[in-house]
């Protein structure tokens, strides 16, 4: 017979354990990326072309600014992990309960749910090692090896230095998987405080954030401020985020006449967190948007020789920015199907009482519209505002601060049609009237 | 009692399969204005499978369903519709959406319908009254019990005031003081709107409130009919 720990946790299937590990992977990937452009230092790098699209990589004082975007570029990631961390949720809180009832502690089962998650993440951890190793080679040596440059440091590690990213990596899964007993036992929350502490944590890091892009700071000051800011930053929009769109789904559906606006908002009224958590992702490209617009707008007049080395990595983090957008039309697809199949007979007995499918669909859009709208706003606004502000240009923002807020909600609306559209096949099949149980 | 000349829910000659399995084999029955008729049989003889098909859940692999005359519609949509003004629908488990209230739950036929959202919260609470639930109005489906959450999803089925309500084993889940009060605010409410009712039940005490009953065996309806 397996040891229980094993059978435990392997309970929750392969296709939880490769997103799980998947996601860890890219994610220490990319912080060996941003790692390795760490160890550059404050020095310049020869590549052979340093201007335009690469120069960001080869100038100090932009290469923090990199390292920034870089690890923002995690953030789509962790929320996908955090939607595999929690899929099955009802099925596991089945298991852990019963196991509670059979005389397991609370540590023995979050010392499960630790192996059920930490497996798999310190798997793709190390598998991480190989990320980098494709990106250094793609984005890197291939690059450079033509003279074109280099978005990766070709010539760093990974080494030693590669260790703790892994490290850190399997414990932030491990740690995601014990937490998910507390969230799986602890039940569905209708009531939230307003967060003073996480607010508080928002806008220190983003006076932080201002401070590191300011442009009297000096360029080893900023590289100093801009993790500890973007620590700040995204831990402030992570906690907010709840009390903002059950705030926000309070306020809709307070005021609704359609039904599925109300169904929308009572979904997530019960559970903020999930929803929103699967949403985060558009606060830090709406950021990085917001940022990117007022970047622009200070030098939309500038006609100097290195212009392109300002506007050209401007269209790489906007890119960057719509495939966040995207991840996260993933992240809320995986948990709003993960919720349905949860309640798929109440679903189905809906459906079969006349609610059409494309109402439901509908709902479960509106839902993640709200879970997204609203954090991505935020964070557009944060990073724009706060960028402008003391911005020492006399550029004209306003037009470009437009046409940040309406691509970011646009962004957000476009993520939130694509989940619809990835679950719209599984809705339909959920509320099927097999999935109407009778005995 | 006579059966009313001009049925308004027909089943004529039904074949389901689900691979192999024959669910139906030529099942045929009629409704007829303000009648309670009881489907009864075996578990697994067909009753739920007859009754999804009355409701334009399934769709059967061979004869017809008629309402009032007219074939159910092809598009899924328009079924829909129809079953939300004409067809009320009471099932045995885990019916009510659990994020919404007792309330909102009832409402929610009415939404659809574009009702303005105080007349639909209106309607809803006077039906939880009927039903004799209005203290829940407020809560959400976790906090009721099993008989409350019942009546609450026949407050449902009637709000839009259908014509036929098709229950499917309403008080399967239920003890039995539950199951007969909920039966009994079942029959009384339906007879108070008029409405016909199906009742699929193994159960011969739920029987036993039907004017009339039908048997099912082996996916066949009896060619003998109980008039009370």
């Amino acid at each position: 017979m397996r040891p229980l720990v094993v059978t435990v946790g392997t309970a929750g299937g392969r296709g939880r354990a490769a997103l799980i590990a998947g996601c860890t992977a890219v994610v220490s990937g990319v912080l060996m990326v941003a790692a390795a452009m760490l160890r550059l230092g404050g020095e310049p790098v020869g590549y052979p072309r340093t201007t335009g699209l690469f120069a960001p990589l080869a100038d100090p004082g932009t290469r923090s600014g990199t390292i920034f975007g870089v690890v923002l570029l995690t953030v789509p990631f962790l929320a996908l992990l955090n939607q595999g961390v929690r899929l099955g949720t009802a099925a596991r809180r089945r298991r852990y309960d019963a196991l509670a009832i059979l005389g397991a502690t609370r540590a023995d089962l979050r010392r499960w749910a630790a192996v059920e998650v930490g497996v798999p993440g310190a798997a793709g951890a190390v598998l991480g090692l190989g990320v980098y190793w494709l990106l250094r080679l793609g984005l890197g040596s291939w690059l450079e090896s033509r003279e074109i440059g280099a978005l990766v440091p070709p010539h760093v590690g990974p080494g030693l230095w590669a260790v703790p990213v892994v490290l850190v990596v399997s414990a932030l899964a491990a740690i995601a998987g014990a937490q998910s007993v507390r969230s799986s036992r602890r039940g569905r929350r209708t009531d939230r405080a307003f967060p003073v502490l996480w607010v508080v944590l928002l806008v220190a890091g983003a006076i932080l954030l201002v401070l590191a892009t300011g442009g009297s700071t000096a360029t080893s000051d900023r590289q100093l401020m801009t993790l500890p800011a973007l620590v700040l930053t995204v831990s402030g929009l992570t906690g907010s985020a709840p009390w903002l769109t059950l705030t926000v789904a309070h306020a809709v559906g307070s005021r609704t006449s359609s039904a599925h606006w109300l169904l929308a908002t009572r979904r997530l009224q019960l559970d903020p967190t999930s929803a929103s958590r699967a949403g985060l992702a558009t606060g830090a490209a709406g950021l990085a948007v917001g940022v990117c617009a007022a970047l622009v707008a200070e030098v939309a007049h500038y006609r100097g020789p290195d212009r392109r080395a300002y506007t050209d990595p401007v269209l790489v983090v906007v890119a960057l920015a719509g495939l966040a957008f995207l991840l996260v039309g993933v992240a809320l697809a995986v948990h709003i199907t993960d919720s349905v199949l949860a309640e798929r007979r109440a679903y189905a007995a809906l459906s079969a009482t006349g609610f059409p499918d494309a109402q439901l669909v509908a709902a479960l859009r509106s839902e993640a519209v709200i879970a997204t709208l609203p954090i991505a706003l935020t964070g557009c606004l944060l990073g724009g505002v706060g960028y402008a502000s003391l911005a020492e240009s006399s550029g004209v923002w306003l037009p470009w601060a437009v046409a940040a807020v309406g691509a970011t909600l646009a962004a957000a609306v476009a993520s939130s049609y694509a989940a619809a559209a990835l679950l719209a096949p599984v809705v339909r099949a959920a509320t099927a009237s097999a999935a109407i149980r009778t005995e | 009692m006579p059966r009313p000349a001009e049925p308004l829910l027909v089943a004529s000659g039904l074949h389901k399969y689900f691979g192999q399995t024959k669910a139906l084999q030529g099942a045929s029955l009629e409704i007829g204005p303000g009648e309670l008729v009881a489907v009864t049989g075996p578990s697994g003889s067909g009753k739920s499978t007859l009754l999804h098909c009355l409701a334009g859940l399934v769709t059967p692999d061979g004869g017809r369903v008629l309402y009032a005359g007219q074939p159910l519609p092809a598009a899924a949509d328009d079924r829909a519709r129809l079953r939300r003004r004409n067809l009320g629908l009471v099932l045995q488990f885990g019916q009510l959406v659990p994020e919404l209230t007792a309330l909102e739950n009832v409402a929610i036929p009415l939404l659809l319908e574009r009702t303005e959202r105080r007349a639909a919260a209106e309607r809803a609470r006077a039906w939880l009254a009927r039903l004799g639930v209005e203290d829940v109005a407020d809560q959400r489906p976790g906090a009721m019990s099993g008989g409350q959450a019942q009546r609450v999803a026949i407050a449902r089925a009637l709000v839009a005031e259908p014509r036929v309500v098709l229950a499917d084993e309403p008080t399967g889940a239920l003890d039995t003081v539950g199951g007969e009060q909920t039966l009994a605010a079942l029959v009384d409410a339906v007879r108070e709107t008029g409405a016909a009712l199906v009742l699929v039940t193994h159960d011969n005490r739920v029987s036993a409130v039907a004017e009339r009953e039908v048997t099912v065996v082996d996916g066949r309806t009896s060619s003998w009919v109980t008039d009370r």
